[in-house]
Formats: C-alpha cells, structure tokens, sequence
C-alpha cells in the first residue's frame, strides 16, 4: 500500500512539473477597450488610464501576432522585392563563401533555428548596404564586399544583419493598425483554408505589411534603438564565433573617415555611432587572423572593380 | 504482492501519461549524437514531428540550448528554439502528386500568413514573379526542403556541417563561444 501511495504521490508531482523555458512564441490578441455604458464615470475614467497601458501592450505584442511560419512568409515577400530592385550576383563560389562566414555566425547567435533557416545572397549593386528581411533573409551588396577590407569586417556587418533577424526587428516594422482590426486579427489566427473574400482580405492585409517591412528595410532603416541593439548584439556574436569584436568600428571609423558612410544609407554612420560601437566594445580588440584575410581576399578579387 | 504488481501497472501507466511530447515547429532541424552543433546527425527531423523528452529526477534533460529528446527509436539531442511544447493543429488537405493524382492527407493547419497567401500575392504582382523563383534558389543553398527523409538531405546537412567545421578551422575560430 505504502508503493502505491508512494507511485502516486511521484506521478502528481510529475505531473505538475512545469517544463524547462523553452521559447514558445506566446499568441496575444491585441484587447481593444470597449466602451461600457453600464459603468460609472469614475470606472470610465480609470478603464481610460487603463486603455493607456494597454495601447503600450498591444504595441509592444502586435508583432508577436505573427508565428515563426508567418513570419517566414513575410521574409520571402520582402526577398523578392529585394531581388525585383538588385539583380543576384551569379557566382555561386563568392556567395558560397560569405553564406559561410553568415552561418558561422548563425550558430553563435540566440536564435540559431528560424523557421526555414538563415539564407545569405550576394546582389549585384555599388550601393554598399546589407540587408535583412525576417525569417532569416540576408542580404549583402558587392558595394559592401567592395568597402570592406577583411573577413572580420565582413562578419561585423553580418552579425548586424543577423541580429535584426534574432530580435525580430523587421516584423516589428509592420503597422500595428494591420492587426487590431477585428477581421486582421481573426484572420491572422484563422487555421485552414480562406473563402474567396478572406482571401482577399488577408492578401490586402499581407501586401501592406510587406510594404512596411521593405520601407524599413530599404528605405528608412531601423529605429535607433533598433540599430544600437543590433550593434550590440552582432559584436557578441562575432566574439563568441572568434572574430575580431573590434572589427565592426574599425570599419565604422575608415568609412565615417572617408566619407562613405552616406552609402549606407539605412545603416547612418555618424560620429554618434562611432562612439556608440566604440562604447559597447570597451577595449576587447583581438587581431585579425591573416588567414581569415587571405581567404576574404581571395574571394574579393572575384568581383570586379 | 498483488497490490505490489497493480502500482507497478499503474505507475507505468502514469509515466506514459507524463511522458513529456514536444512538436518540431522549424520546418527542418536536426536530431544530434550530442549537443553541440558539430555533433554527428542522427536524423532529420521536420515540422510536426513529435519528439519525447528524456527526463532525470522528473525534469528534461537540457543542456544550454540542447535538450535532450528521443526519435524513432533514437536517442539525441536538438535545439530548443526549433521544439514548441504546443500541439500544432492539423487540417485535411488536398495534394497532387507528380502524377497529377490528386489526395487528401492530413498536413498542419497553416495560419494566417501562409503559402496560400503567397499565392495570392503572386498572382497580384506577377512582377515578382522571377524575383520568387531567385529566392527559392536563395532558400535551396543551405536548409533545401527536400522530401522527408531523404538519403539526399541527410547527406546535405551533412556536407553543411563538415564545410562548416573546415571553414571554422582554417579561418582559426572557435567552436564555442565564451562571451556572456
């Protein structure tokens, strides 16, 4: 008798044990204040400062309206308006090598497993910038490969790419207003196949927060708060990968020196950001392994200038 | 004795019930020998699949970001931001096979943003059309949705694990990070 109460005893506390954290993406419906005539005014007015923290809230959640699957959805369309603007850069070996140099990092960072993984393309433009878009989408210019003088300089700006995909910043920039609506918000969440005018909703609904994404994306750039974690972020995972942490100011300071920073133009490469990066490095400089050099420029010369 | 053998059944029965089932939500991951990302690949697992917690003193088994799990008869180890200790709902779809037979067959319910949508999209900007077809190429390079179980994917991850860990090598870097 005493085993059976014992056996028992072990399965309930079994089975009130909670799992390890693991990252579930918690769906939260975005709770809209209705206006209650039944109550009086005080509880109107409290119900008022409470509709203010809540606004703060469904800012804050919006984009977590959006499982990793959506969000992989989002980051295809975003691609392809990137692809319909720079032209792919046909040689396999070059994007082979900087796809190595990404997934390097990749392993290193918070959110190695996306939905359908990191994926890196070269494309063609003098334009030096990177991108990306959500899901895992990276994006490097042959400007950029241009401007850049080493690997570890080439996986400071990866890293950066990389942690706007871990941190989720590009679904961040889709428009709150795309998911209150009561009709966005059910069909956001709605499991199985659309009726023609769903359809037709949820396609306006996706179009529009593609637009928004790629307006941040390749036009007006992150937030500054966005820009300062993804700096903070990327110099992280390049000391964790072993590359040099210092890499990302020193190619900030030459291209603020020359007068290439305007060419970066989502990435605004003042003086402040100087400082900022320089701050957030503290002194932790590494050298940079000439092999990694030898092999960055290697693949370098395979682009002409 | 006899109520010895009935708690014996019924503790049994309970650590079935409290067996701990996690779901793939990555649409691909692999299933590691140990937890590490250099670790030899045991198998390929894929969105949906279900995988069974291995416990100690009633608690999963994680080290870091790994978690220890079992798979088909394998024990290994996979990454926890690829696991969801949500169930996935399931909806009966209709496919077409290469033959152009057409079937049904139980798939997960995608939500929301989905390829359906895709479509749809598509079919509003045919503009992107060859833009589509380049990401997809981009998408085939590492992580290509192969069909399940492949001896071609396994041997895909496979080849990325090993270009990786050269790549790691000759350039002098590290396996594991130290910071923070």
């Amino acid at each position: 008798m005493r085993i059976f109460i014992m056996t028992v005893a072990v399965a309930i506390v079994m089975s009130c044990q909670k799992i390890p954290q693991l990252h579930t993406p918690q769906l939260h419906t975005p709770q809209l204040p209705v206006p209650n005539n039944t109550r009086s005014a005080v509880d109107t007015a409290k119900k008022g400062l409470k509709t203010v923290k809540e606004g703060v809230e469904v800012y804050e959640k919006a984009s977590e309206e959006l499982d990793e699957r959506q969000e992989h959805y989002v980051g295809r369309a975003v691609a392809a308006q990137i692809f319909a603007k720079y032209p792919l850069h046909s040689d396999t070996e070059l994007r082979q090598y900087v796809n190595l140099v990404l997934q390097t990092l990749v392993l290193h960072c918070d959110r190695p497993e996306t939905y359908g993984g990191y994926h890196l393309a070269v494309v063609e433009t003098d334009v030096v910038n990177a991108f990306a878009a959500p899901g895992g989408f990276v994006f490097v210019t042959t400007g950029l490969l241009k401007a850049v003088e080493n690997e570890d300089e080439l996986a400071a700006v990866l890293g950066h790419e990389v942690a706007h995909v871990v941190k989720r910043h590009g679904v961040k920039a889709i428009e709150d207003s795309r998911f209150n609506s009561a009709v966005g918000g059910f069909i956001l969440k709605k499991a199985g196949e659309f009726s023609p005018r769903e359809l037709a909703e949820a396609t306006k609904i996706f179009t529009e927060s593609i637009g928004d994404v790629v307006k941040t994306v390749l036009e007006s750039g992150y937030s500054q708060d966005a820009e300062l974690e993804a700096d903070r972020e990327g110099v992280v995972y390049c000391a964790r990968a072993g590359y040099a942490p210092d890499a990302a100011l020193t190619l900030l300071e030459r291209t603020v020196g020359k007068g290439e920073a305007g060419n970066f133009s989502t990435h605004p490469g003042g003086k402040e950001r100087v400082s900022r990066v320089s701050q957030i490095i503290e002194g932790r400089r590494a050298p940079v392994d000439p092999k990694r050099t030898a092999r960055f420029q290697l693949m370098r010369a395979r682009i002409a200038h | 004795m006899r109520r010895t053998s009935v708690s014996i059944y019924l503790s049994l029965f309970l650590a079935v019930v409290n067996a701990q089932e996690w779901t793939i939500k990555a649409r691909k991951t692999v299933l590691r020998e140990e937890n590490g990302v250099w670790a030899q690949e045991l198998a390929i697992l894929h969105e949906g699949d279900n995988v069974t917690a291995c416990m100690k003193d009633g608690q999963p088994i994680k080290e870091g970001k790994w978690l220890q799990v079992k798979f088909g008869g394998q024990e290994g180890w996979v990454q926890e931001t690829a696991v969801t200790d949500q169930k996935l709902e399931t909806t009966r779809r209709r496919f077409t096979d290469s033959g152009g037979t057409s079937y049904d067959e139980v798939a997960l319910a995608t939500k929301g943003f989905s390829p359906e949508i895709e479509n749809s999209y598509r079919g509003q900007n045919p503009n992107l059309k060859d833009a589509y077809l380049l990401v997809d190429e981009m998408e085939n390079d590492f992580h290509p949705p192969l069909r399940k179980n492949s001896e071609e994917e396994r041997q895909k991850v496979r080849v990325l694990r090993e270009s990786l860990e050269k790549f790691r090598k000759d350039g002098n870097l590290k396996s594991r990070g130290d910071l923070r």
